[in-house]
């Protein structure tokens, strides 16, 4: 078949795909029959009713004299790591602020970290396209650097996202920009499995975050620039399970709720989405209306309970939204205390009492409950 | 070309004249990493259009998105959160409190002293909660009257060597400072020079 010949075939094909595309929309519209806020409304639910005092900055964690760029906190003894433009990571005592690790990283330009479930590693990776592993039990060199123990070397374009498997030290997925995510075994620092990439079928952009199911750790989501998330099932690398259409630009975070069965999305188009990972319905669409430009959502978390999504936006705001009812209940940024900058990433502690966001303004803030609780 | 010829003929008339050099032009290679790409290309689509024909299939046997709304709405009233203030009643309060008793860090007793006493128990004052309500004594070093309720060790700048005349720059400073308020500049992460 000659060359002219085929680039017909991908013309036809390409229609192809996108009538089939548009059938499947279609067909999804219709069972489309109600959404979480409505559902909820028809059981009389009203939006959390939060008071002026009820959320508070109660730390502000300073030290890093670069944007803040991502953190992560320890499944135990509330620690904290962040990563920043100044090149370094900083592993927090939250509870006190203080600062018990400060790694000046061989490449500066970083963009996530994460800790391992046992909480003596980090992992963090950006520009160089490695996934860089620190012991953090281990002596520091004769400079007083702490050195690398592994580095995750592979993927053909930065790494945007990283986080451990649940409860598996040795196991870690990387989201990148050359497309794919790559599942790694730390300790050989082998690639298990490479999830897209030129063959399989996977994402047509870069991927800017992963977020692995903390009920199921078999199956992770990924967001990316070609405005879809996708699931995928470790155990089978060659296609992604699923792929959820509905944003109008990148989907900068994805993040998983916490029953295990739906996952919630953030992009450029300034929504935030809840998706259903096994039927790939759009349940929600968490959208509030701008005057002039749109802020862009840059990271998600939901309480443990489900009920509270909070969101960074790229305008310094952070909004918690009530997920049942898709309201904003409160605006962390318009807090005493709150960041100068843009919000870049945020997460709940193990225990879900309190939240960490991290901003341009190079500072972490940890906001918990500060209002009233009357026994009665 | 042909003046070149002319020249070289003028000069050197016992030398026979020479052909200039006529490149030819490349040979019809058949282009096969092109069409090897074209083919990979139509190979994935046609991929992408039975993933998505076996979609069309099993959406008709999809459940309505009211149902997953109600999966989700069950899920998440039941479940406490820390972060939403609800009335509770003694019995559930004890298990409340017990949970974030459990979180205790420094053993000492971190008590409720922002905007004053935020926690009231009728039945303990501040100075008795022993509860570790964790989050919530951000502000007791200003506060005179949470002073004598919230026990915070006493932490000094003593792992630090000091930087002898140097404001900004720590060359000589490895160690990363304990104190939670410290504002030495060696005594954080020396960016600026280390």
């Amino acid at each position: 078949m000659s060359v002219a010949e085929l680039k017909k075939r991908h013309i036809a094909a390409t229609a192809t795909v996108n009538a089939l595309r548009e059938q499947l929309k279609q067909k999804r519209i219709l069972l489309l029959d109600t959404d979480v806020a409505g559902y909820a409304r028809s059981q009389g639910r009203t939006p959390v009713s939060f008071g002026p005092t009820d959320l508070v900055c109660c730390r502000t964690l300073q030290g890093h004299t670069g944007k803040v760029y991502s953190l992560d906190w320890t499944s135990e003894k509330n620690r904290i790591v962040s990563a920043s433009q100044d090149g370094r990571l900083i592993v927090w005592n939250s509870l006190t602020s203080q600062k018990t690790h400060a790694i000046k990283l061989p490449c500066a330009w970083v963009m996530t970290c994460a800790f391992s479930p046992n909480g003596q590693s980090v992992a963090c990776g950006g520009l160089d396209s490695i996934c860089s592993i620190f012991n953090l039990n281990s002596p520091n060199d004769k400079d007083g650097n702490l050195t690398v123990s592994r580095m995750l070397s592979g993927h053909k374009g930065y790494v945007s996202s990283c986080q451990y498997v649940p409860d598996e030290d040795t196991h870690l997925i990387t989201s990148s920009g050359d497309q794919t995510c790559i599942l790694w075994d730390v300790t050989t620092a082998q690639r298990l499995s490479v999830f897209g990439g030129e063959f399989p079928s996977g994402h047509t952009a870069d991927v800017l975050s992963v977020s692995i199911n903390g009920s199921n750790s078999k199956m992770f989501v990924s967001g990316s620039c070609d405005a879809t998330a996708r699931l995928w099932d470790t155990r089978i690398a060659s296609r992604a399970v699923r792929t959820f259409h509905g944003h109008e630009g990148d989907v900068s975070t994805v993040k998983f709720f916490p029953d295990g069965y739906r996952f919630g999305t953030g992009s450029d188009d300034g929504t935030c989405r809840l998706f259903d990972m096994r039927t790939g319905h759009q349940l929600q669409v968490y959208h509030q209306q701008h005057d002039g430009e749109v802020p862009l959502v840059t990271s998600i978390a939901f309480s443990i309970s489900g009920r509270l999504l909070f969101v960074g936006y790229s305008n310094g705001d952070c909004y918690v939204w009530d997920t049942l009812m898709a309201k904003v209940v409160l605006n962390l940024g318009s807090l005493q205390n709150s960041h100068e900058g843009r919000i870049t990433c945020l997460g709940l502690s193990a225990d879900g009492s309190a939240l960490c966001t991290g901003s341009w303004d190079r500072n972490l803030k940890i906001w918990a409950f500060g209002g009233h609780r009357k026994v009665i | 070309m042909a003046a070149v010829s002319a020249a070289v003929s003028d000069c050197s008339p016992s030398f026979p004249s020479l052909t200039p050099p006529c490149p030819k032009a490349p040979p019809d290679y058949p282009d096969l990493y092109g069409k090897r790409r074209e083919l990979l290309k139509v190979q994935v689509l046609e991929r992408e259009i039975g993933f998505l024909q076996e979609e069309l299939k099993s959406v008709e046997d999809l459940q309505p998105a009211s149902r997953g709304c109600k999966e989700v709405h069950d899920f998440v009233m039941p479940n406490p959160d820390p972060f939403i203030p609800r009335g509770l009643k003694t019995r559930r309060s004890h298990g409340f409190w017990n949970w974030l008793c459990g979180k205790c860090c420094f053993n000492c007793s971190w008590l409720c002293c922002f905007g004053g006493c935020s926690l009231h128990l009728e039945k303990t004052s501040c100075c008795n909660c022993r509860a570790s309500v964790k989050w919530q004594c951000c502000c007791c070093l200003k506060k005179k009257s949470c002073q004598h309720c919230c026990i915070l060790p006493a932490l000094a700048c003593t792992d630090c060597h000091p930087c002898n005349g140097c404001t900004s720059c720590c060359t000589g400073c490895k160690k990363v400072c304990h104190c939670s308020n410290c504002t030495k500049a060696c005594c954080n992460p020396c960016h600026l020079c280390c």
